[in-house]
């Protein structure tokens, strides 16, 4: 019968976008709008002018994608109905700058001392570092966890009373669980179809795929921007231990190695851009601040428990926006002393609001790209700027890194789980194994054939060149002058 | 990775240290962590699977003992962070579980209940579905009073 699409909206990426009378409805909640005043990429714009784009949009294309995967995978229209609700609904939670004001709530645990603030940042880098090489157990399908975007969403989607009715007559009351444990990446619950959960929490999902494609068209580059069409054409779906598992076929490998190479790419050249990643912190710096303070920003408890879970008052989370993070700096330019705004917040917010960078320090950057965990960690460790700037009272160390792929073949990934199995999961082993190769096919790229319904990994086969490519890390240093404790010299000059 | 919050959090909300030889310490450190991580306070971003002692994380077993016999550290916590550890803290410390279940098994208890309620079964299900659930997982749970109890205490955990 088809799903009845009533209006159309023209998007600069993927052309008409249909949508339907419920999904119009949503779209035009307040709680919807409000993501036209949150822009995908922060504060990008400033460097690549054309990323103007909002998480408004970004929503209907990922809607518009993860149903046309959902159509690829010959859903039925009643699932076909909540993928594309969950696709719609999946970043409402979001924050004001996307993932800058995100940042700070999510370490939210300690406060760093003003007097040595760069030596205490600088010294959890050092952490990391030291420790960069140890062996770990990678986790796959990880839920979002409480102040997570994703998390804070699917808490409106339950509270809303308004989005409650759209979601409970179109799909069904039972479809409330399912949307947010799509939108949060919750595999577990029987009645979600893990498979669902796939579409839009994977390593080749449709807000993946819509991101990438919406942020390389907006920003005028290549980097990102990859065989959509030819990717999507050939996906289809397996089963692994009783699950249905997201695959692509034989003839989509080249468009899926191309996928991961230039979401590398676009990371390397876009979101760690230098400027970007110096403005993007010095924000992160003024609203962890702030929230630590409970000065102008809610803290995570208020904003979980005062101005989302409110019973359907969502006056204040309306306005969070990025003009309210806006607001926040020209709050403290222009009243620094009602939130004893210390010089270095108040230097700050004059700077952004000025748009200006902390000053680079001439040759501090490095970038290494490889496989080796232990030699980017001696590459690092013998670099100048860290044996330099690492107890530096006035320089500061940013830190970007990216895999490939997250992803390891198959007898890697065995044998390292087999030799790791701890006393007290002993008598769970089978089970143990048996979830762990699950959830790894559930997040990874599973490639599958026409003649059997084995399925293996993108990294295990041997016409994909993630079969050399896995494993590869990219870490970038750079330093940035910082000089909070001398009020002489808070010019940054 | 390595997560320096483990031993200093674990000894703030026990009042022991933590000993990653000693079985209980690991139980007790893997149901902290999942449920203050549910709370919301920043402690990490671990992946939890349902085995025999409840929500367990590989990752953060591997974290533990990456920081297993490091050196101590006195950290500034946030007083968001710190009203989260006490709120479990006080619930860890209830005089009557502690007396008929133990510490371990009341931990066990606690984050076992969130975990089928939270994350397996579905928001209509009634609280007594989920204790039979549990019990039948856990029959060393079987004390009803018990269980009802740390199901309504989950409730002020809850940011």
């Amino acid at each position: 019968m088809g799903i009845k699409f009533t209006d159309r909206i023209l998007d600069n990426v993927h052309g008409f976008i249909e949508y339907t009378d419920a999904e119009k409805a949503i779209m035009n909640t307040l709680l919807f709008k409000r993501l036209q005043s949150i822009k995908q990429l922060s504060i990008a714009n400033w460097i690549f002018p054309g990323t103007e784009h909002t998480r408004y949009i970004h929503s209907l294309g990922v809607m518009h994608i993860a149903d046309r995967i959902a159509q690829q995978l010959e859903l039925s229209d009643t699932d076909r109905k909540i993928i594309r609700m969950a696709g719609l609904l999946h970043d409402i939670g979001h924050y004001p700058l996307s993932h800058v004001c995100e940042s700070p709530y999510k370490r939210s645990m300690e406060s760093y001392k003003e007097n040595s603030l760069c030596q205490e940042i600088n010294r959890d880098i050092k952490r990391r570092i030291d420790k960069f090489s140890l062996p770990i157990t990678k986790e796959f399908m990880v839920e979002s966890i409480e102040g997570h975007h994703e998390a804070v969403g699917a808490t409106i989607i339950r509270t809303d009373q308004e989005i409650r009715k759209i979601i409970t007559a179109e799909c069904g009351e039972e479809s409330i669980d399912i949307i947010c444990d799509i939108i949060t990446g919750n595999v577990k619950r029987q009645d979600t179809n893990p498979l669902w959960v796939q579409i839009l929490h994977s390593e080749i999902d449709a807000d993946g795929i819509d991101y990438m494609m919406r942020d390389a068209t907006f920003a005028g580059t290549g980097f990102g921007s990859f065989e959509m069409n030819q990717l999507i054409r050939c996906l289809e779906k397996r089963e692994y231990e009783g699950k249905e598992i997201l695959c692509i076929n034989e003839k989509g490998i080249a468009a899926a190695d191309q996928y991961l190479i230039n979401k590398f790419f676009s990371y390397s050249q876009v979101v760690f851009n230098k400027h970007i990643s110096n403005l993007e912190w010095m924000a992160e710096m003024i609203v962890d601040w702030l929230l630590k303070q409970s000065a102008f920003f809610p803290t995570k408890e208020n904003l979980l428990k005062r101005w989302i879970n409110t019973g359907g008052n969502f006056d204040n989370y309306l306005s969070f926006t990025d003009n309210f993070f806006w607001k926040a700096l020209d709050e403290i330019k222009t009243y620094p002393t009602k939130y004893f705004a210390p010089d270095y917040i108040i230097e700050l917010s004059k700077k952004l609001l000025n748009h200006e960078e902390l000053p680079f320090v001439e040759g501090s950057e490095i970038r290494i790209i490889s496989k080796d965990k232990e030699n980017i960690k001696n590459q690092l460790c013998d670099s100048t700027i860290y044996k330099k700037y690492v107890n530096d009272k006035e320089k500061v160390i940013l830190c970007n890194q990216r895999p490939m792929t997250k992803n390891v073949p198959y007898q890697d990934f065995i044998e390292n789980i087999e030799k790791n199995i701890p006393e007290e999961l002993q008598d769970d082993k089978v089970e143990y194994v048996k979830n762990k190769l699950l959830s790894r096919y559930m997040e990874g790229i599973c490639v599958c054939n026409k003649s059997n319904s084995n399925i293996h990994l993108l990294c295990d086969d041997d016409t994909s060149l993630m079969k050399q490519l896995y494993g590869i890390e990219l870490v970038i240093f750079r330093s940035f002058h910082f000089p909070v404790a001398d009020k002489a010299k808070l010019s940054f000059n | 990775m390595a997560n320096k919050f483990l031993l200093p959090v674990y000894e703030k909300v026990f009042d022991q240290q933590f000993s990653y030889g000693n079985f209980e310490d690991r139980l007790k450190m893997q149901k902290m962590v999942y449920l203050l991580q549910e709370e919301g306070v920043d402690i990490g971003h671990y992946g939890f699977d349902w085995y025999k002692h409840g929500p367990y994380s590989q990752a953060l077993l591997d974290d533990m003992y990456i920081e297993s016999g490091s050196n101590f550290i006195r950290l500034n916590y946030t007083p968001g962070a710190e009203k989260g550890i006490k709120n479990l803290k006080d619930i860890f410390n209830d005089v009557e579980a502690n007396s008929k279940y133990g510490i371990k098994n009341w931990t066990e208890c606690l984050a076992s209940i969130h975990f089928l309620r939270n994350k397996e079964m579905g928001s209509n299900v009634s609280k007594e579905e989920i204790i039979q659930v549990l019990v039948e997982r856990k029959p060393h749970l079987d004390n009803d009073t018990l269980n009802e109890k740390a199901y309504n205490l989950l409730d002020s955990l809850t940011m």
